[in-house]
């Protein structure tokens, strides 16, 4: 459904970004999106291995707008495994290489502004995140641990490590830094999402719920918060999004609702009598909307909701509306 | 038997029901015995599956691939490689020859994968519910036209190749035969599904559609009614010629080189007894598969069949790959190395037609013979691959701190087999061996294991490696 309503809270399903492209304006295997100022979106393209075995083409890092306007993309052949992006206050871009066990940075222009390995403590860096202060957090899916970092890639702090106990990981993916300051980490192995501390100190857990309106989290990729403290998580194994109160309990799940094509696509489609045509024999198009593989999940000033559809080659965006009335429902 | 014996044994029952093991792996079979390893393979069930979440984290391409084979293959090589289900997977394998279905017609490598899955799902439970899964499997649809074979203008490519290379062979039924079992699965089709622009591959569903179903009564092998696809595929199973014809494949496929299956209407089994004890087991069975691979592996014919086989090109590749420990878990390498097969001649999920590859010495030539010899030359003589390391470690310390050039060359061939050789073959292991004297482990370790690495790098490229 485009409305999501409950315990007085509203999404609506905005509009979806992109389509399944190899370049040009369209994604591969979309892993990541962060926002930048201005309405600007970083999508990462995790794309598919070359055929010497790394290093391929598709993978890169586009920049969008949020009103789907095309501005160009970067990174190309830079990358081997890519992971998660995030963008500091000056607007550089910090891309995780998990393969290259590095920090790629960018400055807001797409300039390749060098690398960082952390002063070796990056053994399988995956989800990435900035804080107010630009400190950047890494999750390490190898020592299982969040590490931190200032921006030019110096060692401050870790906490967590290897289990299944509160606190701990196993091998952790997507990571975000609420305005508070407190560290929110999608435990993909664990089945379940954690709050923290900025200092470590484990606050809350999400999914564990093996029954109500959504049920446990499967392998969830990344995390985000809005401006009210929802927690929503990528249940990248259930194919689905997750809405969490901020202390723990499940308010509800998203399954994606890109029914509609988005503008670069209708595009293509447009362009392909033969494509309208085979689309007017499918008999049920109701799936066209839900998520393959949801993998990142950004939320903007505005508490749009901002999902990379993986499979999909597409970002699904929803808006959490503040005022929402209920229309008279005898229509 | 000796200990020695028993590991051979086991090694040419792993090279076949599976895709090789190394020599840690046997030791711990053979305290098993070779009867309860056999039940191991067959009880794959009790044995974890392939981790899917990290395959589809890392390489996230390979779970829907769409039109492009390399991604596809690279999913399934992931599962040969880690699979601790080797003989649920080798079955896979051994359908996919059976019941070829290509990529370069469906072009939809995700549609192939389940197939795939679906030989993993029930290609080791009963023939009967394979062949009606098959009839209805999307992929195998559309590779040979059942949505175009319709009740005013039958098609008859999915009943003939049913009956010719599915079930019964060449020489068991007539054309008038093939006539009425296409007719029988008029309304088998696929629905049609969302098209790949702009967002990628969707699902393709089988579905029947009773109004394009030919209800009238046909006449097949000697039955006359109403007979719709299971009717069809009853009466085949009623056939002398089904369980010979799959317990051929069989053999075939785990025991001995057969002739091509277009011969076998003109060519007896090279082992007759043997194909009448499996088919016997297939019919009083039901047509349940683990019963006859049970009676297969504990047979004396197959443990008579050590190296009469020529290994196929994702055998080579994926033994290869799991005894010297390379590509284990996410690699980018996993596609290139996936193309690999491709380049020895047996492209997986793209075979060159309905009838699938010729196998057997055909698998040879001057060309394939180069990248099979490469492709393990590469990676045995890799001392910094952990299964490598292995293979040294265990031959250092087989005899001593140093070891004769005759004792270096049969150490080496028996981590590698253990293989047996000709001895024109021997001699010339023994000429390079001799070349570089004694081999002195306590006084140049690092040196004898860049010996080993070459010498089995050269047994690699024998004649007697490329059997299985």
């Amino acid at each position: 459904m485009l409305t999501t309503t409950v315990s007085g809270r509203t999404w609506n399903f905005s509009h979806a970004i992109g389509r399944n492209a190899a370049a040009g304006n369209g994604f591969t295997q979309p892993t990541d999106v962060a926002v930048a100022p201005g309405g600007v979106l970083y999508v990462l393209n995790r794309g598919q291995e070359g055929a010497g075995g790394v290093q391929a083409p598709n993978k890169r890092i586009g920049k969008v707008t949020i009103t789907e306007e095309f501005i160009g993309d970067f990174a190309r052949e830079e990358l081997v495994w890519p992971m998660s992006i995030a963008v500091d206050s000056a607007g550089n871009l910090y891309c995780t290489d998990e393969y290259d066990k590095k920090i790629k940075v960018y400055d807001a222009d797409g300039i390749n502004a060098g690398e960082w390995n952390g002063d070796g403590n990056l053994g399988s860096p995956s989800g990435i995140a900035c804080d107010a202060d630009d400190n950047i957090y890494v999750t390490d899916a190898d020592s299982n641990e969040v590490k931190k970092f200032s921006s030019d890639g110096k060692f401050l702090a870790s906490f967590g490590g290897a289990g299944s106990a509160p606190g701990k990981f196993n091998r952790p993916w997507g990571i975000t830094i609420g305005a508070d300051g407190s560290v929110y980490v999608a435990d993909w192995g664990n089945n379940r999402a954690q709050k923290f501390s900025a200092d470590g100190e484990h606050i809350a857990t999400y999914g564990e719920e093996t029954s109500g309106p959504a049920g446990a989290l499967n392998h969830p990729s990344d995390i985000a918060v809005d401006s009210e403290g929802d927690v929503y998580v990528s249940d990248w194994g259930n194919k689905l999004v997750k809405i969490y109160e901020n202390d723990g309990p499940v308010l509800t799940q998203l399954e994606g609702d890109a029914i509609e094509f988005s503008k670069w696509a209708k595009e293509v489609v447009e362009s392909n009598p033969d494509v309208v045509k085979a689309y007017r024999r499918v008999k049920d198009t109701r799936s066209l909307g839900l998520f393959n593989r949801p993998v990142g999940i950004a939320v903007d000033e505005d508490d749009n909701i901002i999902i990379t559809d993986s499979t999909r080659g597409r970002l699904q965006v929803y808006a959490k509306e503040k005022d929402y009335m209920d229309p008279q429902f005898n229509l | 038997m000796s200990n020695r014996e028993e590991i051979a044994l086991l090694a040419h029952l792993m090279r076949r029901a599976g895709f090789g093991a190394t020599r840690d792996e046997l030791e711990a079979m053979a305290e098993q015995g070779y009867e309860a390893t056999v039940e191991h393979l067959l009880d794959y069930e009790n044995q974890p599956p392939v981790d899917e979440y990290t395959l589809y984290r890392y390489h996230p391409i390979t779970e829907v691939p769409g039109g492009a084979a390399a991604p596809g293959q690279a999913n399934w090589l992931y599962f040969m490689v880690n699979t601790q289900r080797p003989l649920n997977e080798k079955m896979a394998l051994f359908w996919h020859h059976v019941f070829a279905t290509g990529n370069a017609k469906v072009d939809n490598c995700n549609h192939l994968l389940e197939q795939i899955q679906m030989f993993r799902d029930v290609g080791m439970d009963n023939y009967r519910e394979l062949l009606v899964r098959l009839a209805s499997n999307p992929a195998m649809i559309y590779w040979l036209d059942n949505n175009e074979n319709h009740k005013i203008a039958p098609n008859e490519n999915w009943g003939r190749e049913l009956l010719e290379l599915f079930s019964l062979g060449v020489g068991n039924y007539t054309e008038q035969d093939v006539y009425e079992c296409s007719r029988a699965f008029t309304g088998w089709t696929i629905s049609a599904k969302m098209p790949r622009y702009p967002y990628g591959r969707h699902p393709w569903q089988f579905e029947y559609r009773a109004e394009d179903h030919d209800e009238t009564d046909k006449s097949f092998l000697g039955y006359t009614g109403n007979f719709n696809g299971e009717d069809i595929i009853d009466i085949i199973l009623k056939q002398p010629a089904c369980p010979n014809f799959i317990v051929r494949h069989l053999y075939n496929f785990f025991v001995e080189d057969e002739p091509q299956v277009p011969a076998w209407n003109i060519e007896q089994p090279r082992n007759p007894d043997a194909i009448r004890v499996l088919a016997q087991t297939f019919v009083e069975n039901d047509y349940d598969i683990k019963p006859v691979l049970r009676v297969l592996f504990n047979s004396d014919f197959f443990k008579d069949a050590m190296y009469k086989k020529v290994k196929n090109p994702t055998e080579v590749v994926v033994s290869t790959l799991r005894l010297t420990g390379d590509l284990q878990g996410p690699d980018p390498r996993l596609e290139a190395v996936a193309r690999e097969p491709g380049y020895m001649g047996q492209d997986i999920l793209d075979p060159p037609s309905v009838e699938g590859w010729h196998t057997g010495h055909e698998w040879i030539n001057s060309g394939s013979l180069v990248k099979r010899v490469n492709f393990v030359a590469d990676r045995i003589s890799d001392t910094n691959l952990p299964g490598v390391q292995r293979i040294v470690e265990r031959i250092a310390g087989a005899n001593g701190a140093t070891m004769t050039p005759e004792e270096f060359v049969e150490n080496c061939l028996d981590q590698m087999g253990p293989l047996p050789v000709s001895d024109q073959t021997r001699g010339e292991l023994l000429s390079q061996a001799q070349s570089e004297g004694t081999v002195d482990w306590e006084g140049s370790y690092d040196d004898s294991a860049r010996r080993t690495g070459e010498m089995l790098a050269l047994i690699g490229a024998t004649r007697e490696y490329q059997f299985g």
